[in-house]
């Protein structure tokens, strides 16, 4: 099993460099951002020439990702404590060409978690991620939990009771689930709800960014049913799917007709023998559920008002404020990859013959 | 058989087995047979047909039928009710929107441009994933690997964090958005029509047709393609669906079709705004894009078990 986990690592490895360089490309593919940034009043086009080239515009691109990914503070460095670089590797250590050296590196690289400042917000990008992240986690765990307890229960009800009234229509529901465009649910159910109904609020769980005097979570909850709702459709939708048909495989096990021929009763039948068993293709599906877990939901999270990560990458996206779409992009890569390592890591620890592939 | 049987129906079985021996059906015959028997599918082909017939033909429509422009505003006609006495006397049958333009003349028109994003975005990605995944599946080894990494890489984004980095970038018109969609999508379909390949690949008849001499393009178009039509239509299905909803979210977004093009999506943007004065505009659009994925999905899973190999009748 220890070997398994560590080669499973290793592969993650280059999928990670692949996001990171798929990602980079895209972004200075939109064109570098340094020349208009640097823009301050009073400042000459020189300077602000000099500036960029110190910042490392003129490097090769392999030059500029290896300091976008493992910062410049090893490249350009100070060793004698003067505030000025003396030493430097890779890049040069007058970049701007004004026969003085530069002043050392600062940045330390996305791998350390430095994605810059924001644009709009003018914070470090990894302060404004993990601020978002407990609204994300609350939210998803909520809907997960709730998709699953549902989706698994009408599952195992849909086996037992196979093309029969409850059978036929969660099948329904469950194509349908699948066919909602979230959005439009979600828009549809404030309409209802809280517009005509009034029953529950509309808007912010606690204002866009969170304030210390968000009231804990059970004195919100109201601000919780729909978004939480929303979420679960879609687990309910494919938990209950898959749940019906592994059960429907379980029910057909000999162990299944040797329990009958005890004499146990259905419940335990279905219950202790089937259920239970029948719950191990659930594990496929945890992957896809870690990532939204720590991804998020970008649709839910930006109708609902919700401050997790998801609607932080759309409104920054709508702001063009790249590095931290930047950041987001490669977290929701890196929620991703720890999703399926984790599934199939748990997979692999209830299906033996997986880790010997 | 046991004796008692009538020898006149023993008759009447060898004759049914002969017909059946000189006539026997094909396999997209047998599968077509079995889709019309299969309420579910033929509704939702019917409502598709209507659909696509309408969205087609909706510049005719708005310009004869309806009389409509509908990108013409008019402020003294904002947010009309649909089927209200004054909708019925202008002639605005679905009402208006917030700027007074016809609901109904841009409900066609916005369904041509999401049905089209749809089709020709799903045509694009499985052109995309077949011929990725035939070469992969088939030539494996360094090709193969790859291939694998690129499908892992982009899978590991979720992809609408994907989209959203690339349409912010580039924003793209409708145009582009079906190549945008094409390029983030292909990975799902390549991936199916690699693991088929690699199943065919070691099957009796190609490798006698490599014996023969076939060269590697030969058997993947003549051979090995025609046995990933049953699955490219299924697949085709769905992601038609699948992509009409990803679209609609982007341009909901403003990531996608910006208007005053509209689509069913975009037309969805700012309805929050418009809940007590026009709740026909958050509900009427998204109406369509639910029915319309709804019976992509349906018709798929309606094909899927109709060219099921494995499905007797």
């Amino acid at each position: 099993m220890r070997r398994y986990i560590i080669r499973r690592l290793i592969q993650a490895i280059p999928t990670f460099l692949g996001i990171t360089i798929l990602s980079y490309a895209l972004m200075t593919a939109s064109g570098n951002p340094v020349r208009t940034l640097s823009f301050r009043p009073g400042r000459t086009p020189d300077d602000m020439e000099r500036l960029a080239a110190r910042l490392g515009v003129n490097d090769p691109w392999p030059v500029q990702y290896v300091r976008w990914l493992l910062g410049d503070d090893w490249m350009r460095r100070d060793t004698d404590g003067d505030g000025i670089a003396d030493t430097a590797i890779i890049i040069e250590l007058d970049a701007d060409g004004d026969g003085e050296p530069d002043p050392p590196g600062t940045r330390r690289g996305v791998l350390r978690g430095d994605f810059g400042n924001s644009f709009v917000a003018g914070r470090p990008v990894i302060d404004i991620l993990t601020e978002r992240f407990p609204a994300t986690l609350e939210l998803s765990i909520a809907g997960i939990t709730l998709g699953a307890l549902i989706g698994i229960a009408i599952g195992i009800i849909a086996a037992v009771t196979r093309g029969g009234m409850f059978d036929n229509v969660s099948r329904v529901i469950a194509v349908a689930f699948d066919a909602i465009p979230s959005f439009w649910l979600s828009i549809m159910l404030l309409l209802i709800f809280s517009v005509q109904l009034n029953i529950f609020p509309i808007g912010d769980r606690c204002g866009f960014t969170l304030e210390p005097s968000c009231p804990p979570i059970y004195q919100r909850l109201e601000y919780m049913v729909l978004p939480v709702f929303v979420f679960a459709t879609g687990f309910i939708a494919a938990y209950s799917r898959i749940m019906r048909a592994s059960m429907l495989d379980i029910l057909n096990k000999d162990y299944i007709l040797t329990a009958r021929a005890k004499g146990l009763t259905n419940r335990s039948i279905w219950f202790r023998h089937g259920a239970r068993n029948a719950m191990i293709p659930i594990a496929t599906f945890l992957g896809p559920a870690i990532t939204s877990l720590l991804a998020g939901a970008v649709i839910i999270e930006r109708i609902f008002n919700y401050p997790g990560v998801g609607s932080t990458a759309l409104n920054a996206a709508l702001q063009r404020d790249f590095p931290v779409v930047m950041a987001t992009t490669i977290y929701a890569g890196l929620a991703t990859i720890i999703g399926y390592l984790i599934s199939d890591m748990l997979y692999a620890a209830i299906d033996p013959r997986i880790r010997f592939e | 058989m046991a004796s008692h049987t009538n020898p006149k129906s023993n008759i009447a079985r060898i004759h049914l087995d002969e017909r059946e021996l000189y006539h026997s059906e094909g396999f997209w015959m047998r599968g077509f047979r079995r889709l019309r028997r299969d309420p579910l599918s033929m509704i939702s082909l019917s409502v598709l047909t209507v659909l696509v017939v309408i969205t087609v033909f909706a510049p005719l429509i708005n310009n004869y039928i309806l009389k409509v422009d509908p990108n013409l505003t008019d402020p003294s006609i904002r947010l009309m009710r649909p089927f209200s006495a004054e909708s019925i006397e202008t002639g605005h049958l679905l009402g208006t929107d917030d700027l007074g333009r016809d609901y109904l003349g841009r409900l066609l028109q916005g369904g041509r441009i999401s049905l089209a994003i749809g089709f020709f975005g799903a045509v694009i990605t499985l052109a995309i994933g077949v011929s990725i995944g035939m070469v992969a599946g088939y030539f494996g080894g360094p090709v193969d690997d790859a291939i694998n990494w690129a499908i892992t890489t982009l899978d590991s984004i979720p992809s609408l964090y994907l989209l959203i980095l690339i349409t912010v970038i580039l924003r793209p018109s409708a145009q582009s958005l079906i190549l945008v969609l094409a390029l983030v999508g292909w990975t799902g379909g390549t991936r199916l029509m690699r693991g088929q390949t690699i199943a065919l690949r070691h099957q009796e008849y190609i490798i006698s047709a490599e014996a023969l001499g076939a060269t590697p393009w030969r058997i993947m178009f003549v051979h090995i393609f025609p046995n990933l039509l049953s699955i490219l239509t299924v697949v085709l299905t769905r992601g038609i669906g699948n992509l009409i909803l990803v679209e609609s979210v982007l341009s909901f977004f403003s990531l996608g079709v910006l208007p005053p093009t509209p689509t069913w999506g975009n037309m969805l943007t700012n309805a929050q705004d418009f809940f007590r004065t026009g709740p026909h505009m958050a509900t009427i659009s998204g109406l369509m894009i639910f029915i319309t994925v709804l019976c992509l999905y349906v018709l798929g899973d309606g094909l899927r078990d109709a060219f099921d190999p494995e499905l007797v009748d």
